[in-house]
């Protein structure tokens, strides 16, 4: 089995925090109730949210002089 | 949730699962585009329409009568007199049924304004963290646009010998300088501290 790239390793991170972000969306859209919005709103926007950042900066780093991708 | 929604929400998942599992795959083209596709496009496009669908759900009455303190305002719908306002108005399909709350109180907690909204995270915030308030009381006085959203131009309504009593009755009524739930007018609403007293509706299936 090859080894991951630090890019690799970065996307596999915000992979991950996306995925647990969409599994919360899933979930709370499956319950009618206040607090469902609130875990949606506050935890699912918190874990996609960093997903992405992690990801663009997974990106950025990739294009930096000096650093493999 | 509807299909379109499962169907994102599935495909979104099944790209992060892959890019999971794989992530040496965006050393290729077709990787990456997939990991923006995944990571960057679907999640956003999936969480805008969530929202939405949060909000839309927001208005369902089984949302609002979730929680506990709610639960006599559901119950007042079945009161068994026609007298009472939200109870006649939902008993005889004047509203829908699964959106009675929100037809009369358009503008209240979370399908309101950004105002609202906020008001509504409080109610949470009150119900889970604090000491709801023995009575409920509405932050203004019932607006009288939401009455006539349905009945202005009504000719039950216009012609209606109290609402024309005098010169400026309607012009009262419809400035909502008049309330529609004045003394003497349409006063009976929900009630809940009378429950208990007041006859129900036995075959209620609201």
């Amino acid at each position: 089995m090859n080894a991951l790239l630090p890019i690799e390793r970065r996307i596999r991170l915000a992979a991950a925090l996306v995925l647990l972000g969409i599994a919360i969306e899933a979930v709370s859209l499956r319950i009618l109730h206040p607090l469902s919005f609130v875990v949606f709103a506050a935890f699912g926007a918190l874990a996609i949210g960093a997903g992405i950042v992690v990801y663009l900066l997974a990106l950025l780093r990739g294009v930096e002089p000096g650093k493999g991708a | 949730m509807g299909i379109e929604l499962v169907g994102l929400l599935a495909i979104t998942a099944a790209l992060l699962l892959a890019l999971l599992l794989r992530p040496g795959m965006t050393r290729e083209r077709g990787g990456r585009v997939l990991a923006f596709l995944g990571i960057l496009l679907l999640p956003s496009l999936a969480f805008a329409v969530g929202f939405s669908a949060h909000v839309e759900r927001s208005k369902k009455r089984e949302f609002c009568l979730s929680c506990h303190i709610m639960e006599p305002y559901g119950k007042s719908l079945a009161i068994d007199d026609d007298e009472y306002v939200p109870a006649s108005h939902v008993q005889n399909n004047r509203v829908h049924r699964d959106e009675a709350c929100f037809t009369c109180h358009t503008t209240y907690a979370l399908y309101g304004d950004i105002k609202a909204k906020i008001g509504g995270l409080r109610h949470i915030a009150v119900n889970y963290l604090g000491a709801p308030p023995d009575t409920i009381r509405l932050y203004k006085p019932y607006n009288n646009r939401e009455c006539l959203h349905c009945h202005g131009g009504a000719r039950s309504f216009e012609s209606s010998d109290a609402h024309t009593e005098t010169d400026t009755t309607m012009t009262a009524i419809k400035a909502n300088r008049l309330s529609c739930m004045s003394s003497g007018c349409h006063d009976l609403v929900h009630d809940v501290r009378n429950l208990d007293k007041l006859e129900m509706w036995k075959g209620a299936r609201l």
